[in-house]
Order: C-alpha cells, then structure tokens, then sequence
C-alpha cells in the first residue's frame, strides 16, 4: 500500500514500507549470500573447528548465541564423503526434533554475525582475525556438536590435529552484519 | 466496581475452541499445500494470522473445499465427535502414499456440561499454535523432496454412529509403508487438544 501525499496541488508518491522492506531483505541476502560464498573459501583454505552465529547485542554480549563445533569432522577423500543432502536433512531432523526454537521469544529487528575459527597462517583475506576474542558465556547458547560417525576407515583418514594444535586456531570475523529487517 | 474482561481475557467456550481449532485446521493445511508444493506457490496469498505472514490459497476450488470442511469440522468440534484429522499427500503418478500430516484431536467431554468459560487467553493458544504453524514451516527442511507431482486427500476420523454428509465417503488409513515419523508440538484450548505428527517414506532420508 503506498502513501500518498498533496503537496501544493501536487500528488508526490512515497517509498511504500512494503517496498523499504523488500529492499532490505534483498539487501540482506545479498550479503548472507556472500558470508555463504567467503565460509566456503575458508573452509577450503583450513580447517573449520567452529563457527558462531550471534544474534543481536554486539560480538562480546550477543542475545543468542549459536554455536557450531564442527571438532568431530573427520576429513577424507572424495569417495569417502557422506554427501551434502543427506547431511543437511539430517541436521535439521536433528535441530527440529530438538526442538529448540520453539521456547524463545521474538526478537526485535536484530543484526547477525557470523564468527569461525581457523588457522592463524591459513591466508584468508576476507574474515578479519580477531586474536583477543572469547566466545561470550553470557545470553542464551546452543551449541550444535558435528560428527562423523557410524563405521569410519581410520586408516584412510588423515590424522585431526591433536588438541594442543587447536592453539594455532584464531577467532576471525565476518566484515559484514547482516542487518534484520521487518516483513 | 465491576470489571470487563478484555476480549483476550475471556474464557475458552466449547463454541469458542471449536471455532479455534477449525481455524487451525485452515490454516494448517493451507500452510502445508503451499510449504509441500502442492499447489503452485503463485496460487497463493499472504495473510496475517497468529502474528505470522501465512499463505492461504486463492485457487476458488481449493477455497471453496476447504471451507466446506472447516465448517464441518467445526460442528463435529463442537459435538466432540472427530478424533483425528489427515492430511494424506500422494502420487498422482501412481498413488504411492509420500507423507501424511496427522492431527489428533482429545476433546474435554466435560465441557458440554459446562455454563463458565474456562480460563485460558486467546494470546495464550495463539501463541501455541504459532509453535505449531512455525514447526510445519520448517519440516521443509528435512522432508524428503516431492518431486512427482502429487495431489491430497482429507481423513477424518470420527465417531462410528455420526451420519456422512453428502460427497464424503469412507475410507481407509492411507498408511504409509516403511516411514519415519516426527511428532510437532501439541496446542490445547483446555476443551480441545492437538497432537500434530508428521510420517514419510522412510527410505527417501538415508
């Protein structure tokens, strides 16, 4: 529905709220297609041992915080890999018999932001490194565990690194806040 | 002094959650026409409702029947005579049973009985049915793909000794062979009580 305005004999037709909104949704794909688009890169260029995804506050005090540990992912060769469809379908059966959502009150309009660990050297240029990061302990936090389990061929995988080699992990940052918006 | 109750504080009739569940119904199988691809999505329109965005169908067929039986239901509501309302969605192709949306229906008995209002807000179910609504909205991302396109049917399971009306005929379960099944959160009036499952071919979801 537009708004209409008479100015001086004048009809000047405003920016409709169903187009603003229109414009910010697209504008907020188009940039969670791109984090989508910069994760993939990463997970390319080193191992992922987590992700977070902070929903409002601010990256130190978010007010929902989602956490993605991603430590028992076992990495092999191409034959080997479980393949993505069933392995997303089988995440969100898990996430949605787990019920989780159900419980917490609507946000306002909230900004999210995406957070992941990676190797200190691993060349990214796109996420920022924040090395003094602590993943906050405060606000609501689910954390959602990966694995691969099931008959798993040792041999045929390369050994993870042991837990003190997750010391040359750091925090990175996405550079962008992906920015909510209201239907 | 005496005291009106807002229009979300007054209490829960027999009439009152009759009309509330039929209205779920609507809008629970709208929801899952266009979420399943049933119906092609431009043949719906969004609404308000539950304090979500819904799609409802325009398609004046699918309307029309619709209507028909949310008003029977809401009769059979009121009566506590209907157990079970499903959603059976099957091939065209070859009949093959894909996924059957189950909602059980316990009704309070008691209720008939009963001149006061029960004591539940509106706002209250609203919001449990808003659960409900949500969880069907995300069964699509684990449901197995319907790619053949399919066609649905409407079970109701009612008493033994209640009349069909006119164009309904009996029918058997429609089960599915070798499925998986995944119960959604329930909603209750405090009159009327819903438990909603979903079941699907097992072997589409290795």
């Amino acid at each position: 529905m537009g708004l209409l305005i008479l100015v001086g004999g004048d009809v000047i037709k405003k920016s409709s709220s169903v187009d603003l909104a229109s414009k910010k949704c697209q504008k907020m794909l188009m940039d969670l297609e791109g984090v989508l688009q910069h994760l993939e890169v990463m997970f390319s260029l080193t191992l992922v041992p987590r992700v977070l995804i902070l929903l409002g506050g601010n990256v130190m005090s978010p007010k929902e915080l989602y956490e993605l540990n991603l430590e028992g992912i076992y990495e092999g060769s191409t034959e080997e890999s479980l393949k993505t469809a069933s392995c997303v379908r089988k995440l969100f059966h898990s996430l949605f018999v787990a019920d989780v959502f159900s419980e917490l009150k609507a946000l306002p309009v909230t900004d999210t932001v995406v957070m992941l660990q990676g190797h200190r050297d691993c060349g990214v240029d796109w996420f920022r490194p924040k090395l003094n990061y602590k993943v906050p302990t405060r606000g609501r936090k689910l954390t959602v565990n990966l694995s691969c389990d099931g008959d798993i061929n040792l041999s045929a995988s390369p050994p993870q690194p042991a837990t003190s080699a997750w010391e040359d992990y750091v925090w990175f940052q996405a550079p962008v806040t992906l920015k909510g918006f209201h239907e | 002094m005496a005291k009106q109750l807002g229009r979300d504080q007054q209490g829960i009739t027999l009439r009152g959650s009759a009309e509330i569940v039929a209205e779920f119904f609507f809008y629970g199988i709208n929801s899952i026409l266009y979420q399943r691809g049933i119906y092609p999505p431009e043949t719906f329109t969004r609404v308000q409702k539950y304090g979500l965005t819904l799609l409802i169908t325009t398609d004046p067929e699918l309307k029309n029947y619709l209507n028909n039986v949310v008003e029977q239901m809401k009769e059979w509501l009121y009566k506590c005579s209907v157990q079970r309302l499903v959603v059976v969605i099957s091939s065209i192709e070859n009949n093959d049973v894909l996924e059957r949306w189950q909602f059980d229906i316990e009704c309070d008995r008691t209720a008939k009985d009963e001149s006061a209002p029960r004591e539940k807000t509106q706002k209250a179910i609203q919001d449990e049915i808003r659960s409900v609504i949500r969880q069907i909205t995300a069964t699509v991302t684990f449901l197995p793909l319907l790619e053949a396109a399919c066609a649905f049917d409407l079970l109701i399971y009612t008493d033994k000794d209640l009349a069909v009306p006119e164009k309904w005929e009996e029918s058997g379960p429609q089960f599915i062979a070798n499925s998986e099944e995944v119960c959604l959160r329930s909603f209750t009036t405090t009159i009327h009580k819903v438990n909603s499952t979903v079941a699907y071919k097992k072997d589409s979801f290795p």
